[in-house]
């Protein structure tokens, strides 16, 4: 046997894979073929969407009352860390995975060319697909303008266009103290102006997220995200947190400045107890990567390919969602629809096994428009 | 034996020029193989990125084929190789591991195999000795031993001379053999390759 042969043997008990193994890679490939435009989540929240810290009780519980479908998860949901399986030294960790995607994600938002800021009246139409354990899917189709003053939408199928104008003008302190006025009220531009703010190096971003959750009262002011069910625990998932709600906000905007997106990303990759769980579908059905800072319970979800934020979600602790129920104030804000789902969830928030899809947010389409009711 | 597919690669991907979903029959052919190089050479969760990424990196350049290249795998040997490169520090981990301990990292990843059989010293010897080749010269080695890519698909793969893959190849070999204790080194053949 010479030097060749013995080489052909080494590691030959190596199998070659199972179908299952190389179905994640092949959906992304055929996501990829789909998908020959690649276009930029560049539109925004909607109005009866609107994420804000003060808002929070009420928007968990709209978040909760969406009705969804089964996304198909390519693979198993991620448990937490302590029930899954110990991984081998050798393969790269979950840590390096999460910032290896992270790093792509970055490197993707700074080659997007940066373009003018939109002027404080353009309309932004999204559409938004959520998913609820035990409800199914339903979409909604919104309108709203950049700054967040006017807002649009159907009241029902068939029903003449709503057009909203909020009595509240937009924070003054927009472009003096952007964080501030992002809590304040979380709009595309307040979202916009909040990241475009925030220093590009990841140590730097990230104590200036320190410095303003501390000031606004630290965890209750991620209680913002629409899906995270979890109180963040410790620096890092508060930190996790408030940027996925900053990006969630923007993607569901005009996104930010090409390199504000990057260094957010960036940081985000510098967090520790970062992972990413791969091959799995947001609630509007594409495929999507999953990045959490709390075990894979609570996760921000990207564009595999775009590495765009498409959406959110979250998986059962095995305990069920903890949600706050609105004031009555804040139920009305919500379609009557939506009113009689929320009320309904609230009566029975028994929790789902650990590790089941039990909420699920994802943008379908965002885009800039001419104005209410245009698509 | 299957009759052969009537349309080669290229034509494949002359075809998702226009239909670009088209482009999933390349996975069908060549994922499984090349998914087993890579894990011979990562581990199997490392080769389950670098397989799609290979193939998400190759759809992006379809419209860059080579169409007299009947056969894909050279380019996409070729994109894996980068992607395989960017691991070269675990890679050479995981080998001088297997040579100290005598598990072998990658085989632990699996639970279908058990690397320590009969010829373990040797093994570890060859771990050794391909975690000490330069990763130019370990990709040439691979390739041939592991991938059954010609002189020429080498060379194409790797954007470098034949002759550079010949003496690469060279260099690899008596490296492997002089660690496995064997005849001079200056005496490798090369008429035993393809």
């Amino acid at each position: 046997m010479n030097d060749l042969d013995q080489l052909r043997e080494f590691r030959a008990e190596i199998p070659y894979p199972e179908r299952p193994r190389l179905s994640p890679g092949r959906s992304r490939l055929l996501a990829a073929t789909r998908r020959p435009q690649r276009r930029r989540f560049t539109a925004t929240r909607r109005n009866t969407l609107l994420l804000t810290a003060t808002a929070a009780a009420a928007a968990v519980a709209l978040a909760a009352g969406l009705a969804g479908y089964g996304p198909s998860t390519g693979n198993a949901p991620a448990g937490h860390p302590k029930a899954l399986p110990s991984r081998p030294k050798a393969v790269p960790s979950q840590g390096v995975l999460a910032a290896r995607v992270l790093r792509d994600a970055s490197a993707a938002a700074s080659r997007v060319p940066p373009k003018t800021t939109p002027s404080p009246g353009q309309w932004i139409y999204s559409k938004l697909v959520g998913y609820e354990h035990g409800q199914g899917t339903s979409s909604s189709e919104n309108w709203i303008t950049f700054d967040g003053t006017q807002s649009a939408y159907y009241e029902s199928s068939g029903s003449p266009i709503t057009v909203h104008t909020s009595p509240v003008a937009p924070p003054a302190n927009i472009k003096s103290d952007p964080l501030a006025a992002f809590n304040t009220d979380a709009t595309p531009q307040t979202a916009y102006y909040a990241l475009a703010s925030l220093p590009t190096a990841p140590g730097q971003l990230l104590a200036a997220l320190d410095k303003v959750t501390e000031a606004a009262g630290g965890a209750n002011l991620v209680a913002g995200n629409p899906v995270a069910g979890q109180t963040p625990k410790n620096k890092g998932q508060l930190e996790f947190d408030y940027l996925s709600l900053l990006l969630w906000n923007a993607a569901g905007g005009v996104g930010a400045p090409p390199n504000a997106e990057a260094a957010a990303f960036r940081a985000m990759a510098a967090i520790p107890g970062v992972t990413i769980q791969q091959g799995i579908t947001d609630a509007a059905g594409n495929p999507a990567i999953g990045v959490s800072d709390d075990g894979g319970y609570d996760q921000l979800l990207l564009d595999p390919v775009s590495y765009q934020v498409t959406g959110l979600r979250q998986l059962s602790n095995g305990i069920g969602p903890k949600m706050a129920a609105p004031s009555p104030q804040q139920l009305a804000k919500f379609p009557k629809a939506m009113q009689q789902q929320i009320l309904r969830k609230l009566k029975s928030p028994a929790g789902p096994p650990k590790g089941t899809v039990i909420q699920s947010l994802a943008y379908a389409q965002v885009s800039e428009v001419s104005g209410p009711g245009v698509k | 034996m299957p009759p052969p597919d009537p349309e080669d690669d290229a034509a494949l991907i002359e075809r998702s020029w226009l239909d670009p979903e088209a482009f999933a029959g390349l996975y069908d052919r060549h994922a499984a193989p090349l998914h087993r190089y890579a894990a011979r050479r990562l581990g199997a969760s490392a080769a389950d990125d670098i397989v799609a990424d290979t193939f998400l990196d190759a759809f992006r350049k379809r419209h860059r084929y080579d169409r007299t290249v009947t056969d894909a795998r050279p380019w996409l040997y070729g994109i894996a190789a980068n992607l395989i490169g960017k691991h070269s520090r675990s890679e050479v981990r995981m080998l001088r591991a297997y040579a100290r301990t005598g598990t072998d990292p990658v085989l632990t990843e699996t639970d279908e195999a058990d690397g320590r059989l009969a010829s373990a010293a040797v093994r570890q010897d060859l771990a050794a000795a391909l975690a000490a080749l330069t990763s130019g010269d370990r990709d040439v080695l691979l390739m041939i031993a592991w991938a059954d890519l010609s002189y020429t698909e080498v060379a194409t793969a790797l954007g470098i001379p034949v002759g550079t893959v010949r003496s690469r190849l060279h260099r690899a070999r008596a490296r492997i053999r002089a660690a496995l204790g064997g005849d001079d080194p200056t005496s490798v053949r090369e008429e035993s390759l393809p």
